[in-house]
């Protein structure tokens, strides 16, 4: 699914390197930005959640062997009715998180699966979710603010 | 991110962190947390002082809960922040691994000192 435009230029911009200890200065940024900007407490939780779980897997799997030099971007941006996107930008290879099925209602511990809750978190936390692939980049679109969870029921 | 351990009883430990659950975090602590629970069949995980937990969090509780079940034990968190709580809601956690309100109440549920003479 292709990410809609975003509305105007980005409110701040942020590149990080493929490290996973980039990922606490990529939070840092956005939670100041959240303070700066008076977001309220869910977007800036959902956004905070959903950008650790999306680094997590660009910066985990997306340059094997670093035969690309990694090049990672956030951008933010003002949406109408008070709802902030992340946009986030890689030339790593080409993953879709949208594509990946959520982990099944476990009955019990013995059933349940260790891991696989990033994506479902990103969804539940989330207004929308959306990917596009584009000149050879990864293009994450992270919605929040509107309360309306992405991938409720689904 | 910190974590402390305490024995609380024959088995019982509690395991209280502070900081951020998130991959950074969860590395720091995983090594120290998976040796308390090794020593126990009842472990009670104190949250109070966790603002944010990542899938990474979720994936270490799950990990030594299942650990803890194979061998008849248990875990119990307790003191969850109202965004902490949610994720582990969301994500069916709070049906897999017993979840109280408090330190107090947890401790109460197991008899152990300082939680007084609580309901069951």
């Amino acid at each position: 699914m292709a990410a809609p435009p975003a509305a105007g230029p980005p409110i701040a911009t942020l590149t990080i390197d493929a490290r996973i200890d980039e990922i606490s200065r990529a939070t840092s940024w956005l939670a100041e930005l959240a303070a700066s900007e008076g977001w309220p407490e869910d977007v800036r939780f959902g956004l905070e959640l959903s950008l650790e779980e999306a680094l997590t897997n660009v910066i985990s799997y997306g340059f094997p062997d670093r035969a690309v030099e990694p090049e990672i971007a956030v951008e933010c941006y003002h949406l109408p009715r008070g709802r902030v996107e992340l946009r986030l930008i890689d030339n790593g290879i080409a993953f879709d998180p949208t594509s990946i099925a959520e982990p099944g209602v476990p009955q019990s511990l013995e059933d349940a699966k260790i891991g696989g809750h990033g994506v479902q978190l990103m969804r539940h936390f989330l207004e929308s979710l959306s990917y596009s692939r584009r000149q050879g980049k990864n293009e994450l679109c992270l919605v929040a603010g509107s309360g309306a969870p992405a991938g409720e029921g689904a | 991110m910190k974590i402390e351990t305490a024995p609380l009883a024959s088995e019982q430990v509690l395991i209280a962190l502070a900081g951020r659950l998130d991959i950074a975090g969860a590395a720091e602590v995983e090594g120290t947390f998976g040796t308390a629970v090794d020593g126990a069949t009842t472990v009670v995980v104190d949250l109070t002082h966790v603002p944010f937990i990542a899938s990474i969090g979720i994936r270490l509780l799950l990990a030594n809960a299942k650990a803890l079940s194979r061998r008849s034990g248990r875990m119990i968190l307790c003191g969850c922040d109202p965004q902490v709580d949610k994720v582990l809601r969301s994500t069916g956690v709070d049906k897999l691994i017993a979840m109280m309100p408090t330190k107090a109440e947890a401790l109460a549920g197991l008899g152990a000192p300082a939680g007084g003479a609580g309901p069951a």
